[in-house]
């Protein structure tokens, strides 16, 4: 690429005193990917439907979602390992979609690494420099660095047949960073590369990955199943299931405002609570706690109200059961939309023990270290939330819940798609 | 792109396929057709290759027969050994397949100081030229009344295919995860319980695999019948060289009727077992 | 329901690794008890050891006091689930279930395995899918029918071999909940191994740490994360990691040791990312590198005179990369470590 070989290594970022990126630049030449209606069809099944997605320049997008969700076809497309069966496939806006893996200059990092047996650890984590022409003592001095980094030094002199699993793997994946600092690839696309790692291990590799990524600014798409590692290496994340896309944002929006009910489950360790609850104009309530929701009296967007005109048949036909509930209602609260079935979803830190809350059986206290997961048995199943390290409760006992209205989220009861519906109170309705 | 070549390729590689399978197969069907044949067209110039009835001169017509085949088959002496070939065979397949099973077993599941080496002892035993043996052998077998003994053949032939099978088994149990067996000694069966129920059933590919080429070595095998049998104990392979040796004039009729109904059962054979002896073969690629 | 002990359990393989270094354990009766540890720590070792599918070369282990070191595996009457098999290819689920009930010793009737097949697989959630083979499963199916194996036999004891870790982030922390109010139901003994300290935490009555074939520490969850016996215990559990400083990264920090006098504090300071309080401050001397969301906390990593801190935050603060911030901890929150 563009670097000439005597270019010393970027420097590590320093943020400036006003807390600007951490990202000292994006080189010009880091490119934008785009996929563009591509699809993949394998047989009679399909892998990905046709898709839209742009890897913006010097971006870490992770494609995150469940075993055969199509994310790893979709960066094997990305790579050119992959033709798409209909769409292309763009550089820079650049139609690439038949030029061959090794033009792309990109570097794609396996699942599973290969070293080689017959070379040290510091001389299979040289190779890539020594193969661009870097004399042998410079490219050991950059290898033996970076290995310091990822605190694998003391292996520099084994053999990787030597090796752990885990310890190979990150060799290799060092093998493929050590790219960055000479003639840096592109991209980079990485298929699940820390799978194998334990525990400790995983999160310092992790951050030695997101670190160098922050030093070489090269656009990244990585993929991987496991939410947590997604949440904390994404600039923005793909949330992927049966080969679409179900929502493309940051980390953090994805977590705060999941696009439908499966984003919501499936992002988030334990992911939100949903509840099936029942709308009745500006209230809502569910049936497995006896919590009574009130929206607030704007709730509906036009545009919103617009879009659920058409909504459940099931939902007037139900509502037309329960007449005269809905006599305090507002403009909006009579529109059909509003009434019917929909489901709510709370985070495990927006569930609050309360006393004026609705009571529940304690199922079951994890202590996890930093807090205590709580696991709670409500009419329709099972709940979770998170309370403060050292309190918990005897398996039986029984609590009062409410929720942080700020954390109640609410999707549609039919397609599961997220409403935008702003809740002011919960309210515990009195038992018999 | 890959497409345009393939489409070059294909007739060039089918032309390099029946070129070659003409060669190959040529032998076969010159034995076929010769045991239809009338004597005294074997040996005629040009070859004669179609089957008719009569055999104008300098034609490619031959006198269809199947005298050579009544010849044979009415010699009680050749189908005495025919049977002997049979049983040896299966008998010595059989031996050596189960003791190599058991064996290779061991040597997967257990191994101990020195394993290796004994390991390539073992293939050590198949380094020997057989001739190189036979005196010895022979020697022996005199004197422990084992010549010109069925049992003496099976004896042989069962402890040379060991050490093949034991490798092959080897091999193939090793491809079997462990665990399977140790799952089911947990779930309360014993070991013998759990080979037979579990590692047995994996392993039957690469055991038909190694039986397959077990019987067809035993079925085969030359010079120690010809060193160690004289009348009661011939096989065919010494059986059908003898049709030669008997004559001044060879008598190609029979000679490959004979050797047709050599090759007969271990055709049948394969194609019965083709299926698994693909899958034994390809055992490794195929697994989970 | 039985208790096992491990006294000074000690395997070494033919290649001389020391597998297990003389292990001493006890395991109360109906006990759930992890073993936590690094790849090639020796849980899977202790675990076939206990199995008797590994034969210890000293040490004893015992059943209700009894020396059972010596008796063979199926008649130790234990279930294992293993890491990387789940089943037989060649049998249908039924099938599979019914495996361990075929033992001859068992000598059930025809009846009574199908029975109990059935009892098992509606427990489940696999009663349809008795007629299904292993091919046609999915991944979390597998692995009940796996752990129905297991359950079938009714065993004094389960022995769970990583029995998670090929699947999915999701699945797995479905299957861990699945698992324990399976194990509380029937009541008899557990030993689970597993590397991921969620897993461990979640699961356990009691977490035995096992390090290079040792024991470093057994304690309830609660126990080893707040009293960790050394570094190496401390590092294991707990994400984002516990922050370790050498009494010289401290002292340029300004912390002080814990433990009376310099230098008497031990060699390591210890301080979990939840316990720093954290304050916005433009002119602070730490500064944010890299900011995750971790459901009820966000982890920021920060920079501090060249010491990267991992800090756990509230997850409604706003933080973004570049930002500053004042530190404080508690002194009492801070573990000292010899080693």
């Amino acid at each position: 690429m563009t670097i000439p070989p005597s270019a010393s290594p970027r420097p590590l970022a320093q943020p400036g005193p006003e807390g600007g990126p951490t990202r000292p630049f994006a080189p010009p030449t880091v490119p934008r990917l785009q996929l563009a209606g591509a699809a993949k069809k394998f047989g009679e099944v399909i892998a990905v439907y046709p898709m839209d997605l742009e890897v913006r320049a010097g971006e870490f997008l992770v494609l995150l979602g469940p075993s055969g969700c199509g994310k790893t076809t979709t960066l094997r497309m990305l790579a050119g390992l992959e033709k798409p069966s209909q769409g292309s496939v763009l550089m820079d806006g650049v139609d690439v979609t038949g030029m061959r893996p090794g033009d792309r200059d990109m570097a794609f990092v396996f699942q599973m690494f290969s070293l080689y047996p017959h070379m040290t650890v510091l001389e299979n984590v040289a190779f890539p420099l020594r193969a661009q022409g870097l004399p042998a003592s410079e490219a050991e001095r950059r290898a033996a660095d970076l290995l310091r980094q990822m605190r694998l030094q003391p292996l520099a002199h084994l053999r990787p047949s030597k090796l752990s699993g885990g310890d190979q793997q990150r060799v290799g994946l060092a093998r493929a960073l050590i790219r960055t600092q000479l003639r840096a690839p592109k991209a980079f696309l990485m298929d699940e590369p820390l799978g194998t790692l334990d525990g400790a291990l995983r999160e310092e590799t992790r951050t030695a990955l997101r670190t160098a990524h922050n030093q070489s600014g090269a656009t990244t798409v990585f993929v991987t199943h496991d939410q947590d590692e997604a949440m904390s290496l994404a600039d923005r994340i793909a949330v992927m299931r049966e080969g679409k896309i179900l929502q493309l944002d940051t980390p953090r929006a994805i977590y705060d405002q999941p696009a439908d009910l499966f984003v919501a489950d499936f992002v988030g360790s334990p992911g939100m609570n949903l509840f099936p609850a029942r709308r009745q104009g500006d209230v809502a309530v569910l049936s497995a706690l006896p919590l009574t929701i009130h929206f607030a009296a704007d709730l509906d967007a036009p545009e919103d109200v617009a879009s659920r005109a058409t909504g459940p048949t099931g939902a007037v036909g139900a509502s037309s059961r329960n007449p005269g509930v809905t006599q305090a209602g507002n403009s909006a609260a009579n529109q059909p939309g509003d009434q019917g079935p929909c489901w709510l979803g709370v985070r495990p830190q927006n569930v609050i023990l309360s006393e004026t809350g609705a009571p529940c059986r304690v199922q079951h206290t994890e202590s996890l270290g930093s807090h205590n997961l709580l696991t709670l048995r409500h009419a329709e199943g099972l709940m979770k939330a998170w309370l403060p390290a050292g309190v918990r409760f005897d398996d039986g006992a029984t609590v009062c819940v409410s929720f942080l209205a700020s954390g109640c989220r609410w999707f549609d009861g039919v397609h599961g798609k997220a409403q935008n519906w702003r809740t002011v109170e919960v309210e515990c309705r009195a038992t018999a | 792109m890959i497409r345009r070549h393939e489409s070059v390729k294909a007739p060039a590689r089918a032309l390099l396929l029946a070129g070659y399978a003409l060669i190959s197969l040529a032998p076969i069907v010159w034995m076929l057709i010769t045991a239809f044949k009338h004597p005294a067209d074997t040996t005629a110039l040009p070859p004669r290759i179609l089957p008719g009835i009569a055999a104008p001169e300098n034609s490619l017509w031959f006198r269809f027969t199947l005298s050579n085949f009544a010849r044979v088959l009415s010699d009680i002496d050749t189908m005495r050994f025919f049977f002997n070939s049979v049983f040896v065979s299966v008998c010595s397949t059989a031996l050596s397949v189960a003791a190599g099973t058991c064996a290779g077993y061991g040597f997967s599941r257990f191994p101990f100081r020195g394993s290796k080496h004994a390991l390539f002892f073992v293939l050590s035993t198949r380094m020997l030229p057989p001739l190189a043996l036979a005196v010895p052998i022979s020697f022996m077998y005199s004197r422990l009344g084992l010549i010109d003994t069925r049992f003496g053949l099976i004896l042989l032939y069962t402890c040379f295919n060991l050490s093949f099978c034991t490798w092959m088994m080897k091999m193939v149990l090793d491809e079997i995860p462990r665990a399977y067996e140790e799952a089911a000694m947990l779930d309360g069966h014993s070991r013998v319980e759990a080979f037979r129920r579990v590692v047995l059933p994996a392993a039957m590919p690469g055991l038909y695999a190694t039986g397959v080429f077990s019987l067809l070595s035993s079925w085969n095998e030359y010079a120690f019948a010809l060193t160690l049998t004289s009348t009661d104990a011939v096989t065919m392979p010494v059986r059908i060289h003898a049709i030669i040796g008997d004559n001044s004039i060879t008598p190609w009729g029979p000679l490959a009727a004979a050797s047709v109904l050599f090759l007969l059962p271990m055709a049948v054979f394969g194609l019965v077992m083709r299926r698994h002896l693909v899958r034994g073969v390809t055992f490794g690629a195929v697994k989970g | 329901m039985p208790r096992y002990g491990l006294n000074g359990v000690a395997v070494r393989f033919q290649s001389g690794i020391k597998a297990l270094a003389g292990v001493d354990l006890e395991l109360a009766a109906g006990e759930l008890l992890v073993v936590l540890g690094v790849t090639g720590a020796g849980k899977t070792t202790l675990l076939r050891t206990i199995a008797g599918l590994q034969k210890p070369d000293s040490g004893a282990i015992l059943e209700d006091g009894r020396d059972i070191t010596a008796l063979p595996p199926h008649a130790r009457d234990m279930a294992m689930v293993f890491q990387n098999f789940s089943l037989y290819p060649g049998l249908t689920v039924g099938g599979n279930l019914a495996f361990p009930l075929q033992a001859k010793a068992l000598a059930l009737p025809a009846q009574e395995i199908q029975s109990r097949v059935r009892q098992t697989a509606e427990r489940l959630g696999l009663a349809d899918k008795l007629h299904r083979r292993p091919e046609q499963l999915s991944g979390g199916e597998l692995q009940r029918v796996a752990i129905g194996r297991a359950l079938v036999r009714r065993p004094k004891l389960f022995l769970f071999d990583e029995p998670l870790a090929s699947l999915d982030a999701k699945l797995r922390e479905r299957m861990v909940s699945e698992i324990r109010s399976l194990q509380r139901a029937q009541g008899c003994g557990m030993i689970y191994v597993t590397h991921d300290h969620v897993e461990a935490m979640s699961l356990a009555d009691r977490i035995a740490v096992l390090d290079q074939g040792r024991v470093l520490q057994i304690g309830t969850p609660d126990e080893i994360y707040r009293h960790p016996a050394e570094s190496r215990v401390a590092r294991m559990l707990g994400r984002p990691g516990i922050n370790l400083l050498t009494s010289e990264e401290a002292g340029r920090l300004g912390l002080p040791l814990p433990g009376a006098g310099p230098g008497a504090g031990g060699k390591f300071a210890g301080i979990r990312p939840e316990s720093w309080r954290v304050t916005a401050d433009p002119k602070g001397p730490a500064v944010a590198t890299l900011v995750e969301q971790l459901g009820p906390m966000l982890a920021i990593v920060l920079d501090v005179q060249g010491i990267t801190l991992r800090v756990a935050a509230p997850p409604y603060l706003r933080v973004k990369p570049g930002d500053r911030f004042r530190l404080g901890v508690d002194p009492s929150e801070i573990l000292a470590f010899e080693k």
